[in-house]
């Protein structure tokens, strides 16, 4: 069932096999990159929890000023 | 010239496609506000500009760099004259000239926490170009209850939020994973994306001065110049984002 996870610009995949947000990120090549991860509107950090069917969306943070 | 509600006929006339939208009673709240616009790069230049173009009275300019050929493509308060000149100064110059009811404060200064602390404004304006920087006005801006106006771009992309201590988490809670200071070669940005998102912070800032319309509160906007598409990721503060901003 995996995580669908949508990255605002890229779309959208289901990604298996992951537990939490920073696993996620690593599956998706987004490591060491400013992002913001929501679950229900809710703000996730790297440490939090992921389960099968959760729906995320991650934005890449834009930095430059 | 006969002065009534403390604008001039002068004001009257320069302000005069607005105030209808505004009124005399907006106009003035614009003329008593203090800002902050903090780092003076292609962000800060469409802020400041416009923000001084439309009469707010009093514009704290900051930065700690001085004008570079590389910046001429984006950074639109500077000409060639200028290269070489500390931001604030040939900023401040520039919009004195634009708008000689603006009294503009440059300071030409790196952010810290103590210098950032002993300015009074009434909204922060986050158009610096660097995690570490943001999050000392973040800490500032927060412990003042002020709102702080955050925008950020690179490439054909930004976004744009505000904080509003206590009803939206600080910039610290809604940007936890900031990854690493990298040092990379300078950062590629199309000139236009900076005006675009910095106008839109300006806008917001105007908003909150004078309690117009709705704000970008506990709303993240994603621009995509490429698509082209503006989105609007909408968050629910949590009780643990607080936590993180104390």
């Amino acid at each position: 069932m995996g995580v669908r996870v949508r990255i605002t610009g890229e779309g959208e995949r289901v990604v298996e096999n992951v537990s939490s947000v920073r696993e996620l990120l690593a599956r998706v090549g987004l490591v060491g990159e400013e992002v913001v991860v929501l679950r229900n509107g809710v703000i996730l950090t790297e440490d939090d929890e992921l389960s099968d069917g959760d729906e995320v969306i991650v934005y890449v943070v834009k930095s430059g000023g | 010239m006969a002065e009534r509600a403390g604008l001039s006929e002068f004001e009257r006339e320069l302000y005069s496609r607005q105030l209808k939208l505004i009124g005399e009673e907006g106009q003035l709240k614009l003329k008593k506000a203090r800002v902050l616009v903090a780092g003076l790069g292609g962000l800060g230049s469409a802020v400041s500009i416009y923000l001084a173009a439309m009469g707010v009275g009093n514009l704290y300019i900051l930065d700690r760099e001085v004008v570079e050929v590389s910046n001429l493509q984006r950074q639109v308060l500077y000409s060639i004259d200028d290269l070489g000149k500390p931001k604030p100064l040939a900023a401040a110059e520039k919009l004195r000239k634009l708008n000689p009811n603006t009294n503009v404060q440059p300071i030409y200064a790196e952010a810290s926490e103590s210098l950032l602390s002993s300015i009074d404004v009434d909204v922060y304006v986050d158009a610096f170009d660097n995690w570490p920087a943001r999050f000392v006005l973040d800490k500032v801006a927060w412990s003042k209850r002020k709102p702080l106006v955050h925008g950020g771009v690179r490439g054909f992309y930004g976004q744009v939020t505000v904080v509003l201590p206590g009803v939206t988490p600080c910039l610290r809670a809604l940007f936890p994973i900031t990854g690493e200071t990298r040092e990379e070669s300078p950062l590629q940005v199309f000139p236009t994306t900076p005006g675009i998102i910095g106008l839109i912070e300006a806008l917001e800032t105007a908003k909150i001065i004078l309690g117009m319309g709705n704000l970008l509160v506990n709303k993240l906007l994603v621009y995509n110049g490429l698509q082209p598409s503006f989105e609007v990721i909408e968050f629910k503060p949590d009780p643990k984002m607080f936590e993180r901003c104390q």
